[in-house]
């Protein structure tokens, strides 16, 4: 009786992997950088700040969607405000597939473009500043707002 | 009628259809903000901020104060561009007159300082005979300090004054 138990006692044998997975949002709008126009002297009545060429100055967003997907770009700008004065703001935007600023092109509000085979594509924002000759001094501060639309 | 009630039954899957396939093509949007700054700073200005005051001296002694603290020298405070460089230059000599017509020669020297205000008292700064080139620091801001050597060998007991100047070149 006791031998027969013994035979009859199962063995059990396991082996794990692991399993990963990441859930990504259907579609992710990220930003990296804000833009800075940084210091002007008094006096100076336009400056500008470059997407492609304009390095760290310029804004930077991520996007993160379904691979290989079109969809629709828009950006919106206005004035910067130090609290009582204002100075007008009208960006300028530049994308590609890649994360070389230098080798973006220059896009439009309201322009298609497609993510990448991994679903990715970045983006840059710059644009021009346009103030009086006797702008008064001090730290002017605004918005740029990039939506996508899928 | 079995023609209308088809077409009612057509245009009824037509409603139904339409229903519930609008939601599937809705558009949707995600979006980002970034903010954008920029600072509006004066142009180039040198303003007077602190006169050079010796106090008394007696005739036949060295009177020297371009390294001594902040207390006894002169400053003059640049505004401009941060990181701008600029080329300071002051006289080789300034004259000082007493009441009684008579002169006191001295020899400007300067000393370099990039902060705005008297929070660097007590320091003691190497003094430069000559005008030179210098940096504005990340806010646009350079103090120029200033004081004077002069020899008092030949020099009537008297009350003397002048102006000190310096420009800036940009």
């Amino acid at each position: 009786m006791v031998a027969a138990n013994a035979f009859e006692q199962t063995h059990v044998v396991t082996a794990t992997a692991l399993v990963n997975m990441t859930m990504k949002p259907t579609m992710g709008l990220t930003t990296g950088r804000d833009l800075t126009f940084g210091f002007v002297v008094q006096g100076v009545t336009s400056i500008y700040v470059d997407p492609i060429t304009g390095g760290n100055s310029a804004a930077y967003f991520s996007l993160s969607a379904p691979p290989n997907t079109p969809v629709t770009v828009t950006f919106s700008s206005g004035v910067l405000s130090d609290g009582s004065n204002s100075i007008a703001f009208n960006g300028a935007l530049s994308g590609g597939p890649s994360t070389t600023q230098n080798q973006s092109s220059q896009l439009t509000s309201g322009n298609t473009i497609t993510t990448n085979s991994s679903g990715e594509y970045y983006f840059w924002a710059g644009g021009t500043a346009n103030l009086s000759p006797t702008q008064p001094i001090g730290t002017y501060v605004g918005s740029f707002v990039l939506t996508i639309a899928y | 009628m079995l023609l209308r009630r088809h077409r009612f039954g057509l245009w009824a899957s037509l409603i139904i259809g339409a229903i519930f396939v609008s939601p599937c093509v809705a558009q949707k949007v995600v979006s980002a903000r970034a903010s954008v700054t920029v600072t509006v700073i004066p142009s180039m200005t040198v303003a007077g901020w602190k006169a050079h005051d010796f106090g008394e001296f007696r005739p036949k002694s060295e009177l020297r104060s371009a390294n001594h603290t902040y207390h006894s020298l002169g400053a003059f405070f640049v505004s401009g561009q941060p990181g701008a460089s600029v080329l300071l230059n002051f006289p080789t000599s300034l004259t000082l007159r007493g009441q009684d017509r008579s002169s006191l020669l001295l020899a400007p020297r300067i000393a370099f300082w990039s902060t705005s205000g008297p929070a660097v008292g007590g320091q003691n700064f190497p003094a430069r005979a000559t005008s030179g080139k210098i940096s504005l620091d990340s806010d646009g801001r350079l103090s120029v300090w200033f004081g004077q050597l002069a020899d008092l060998d030949s020099v009537s007991c008297d009350s003397y004054k002048g102006v000190d100047t310096v420009s800036i070149a940009y």
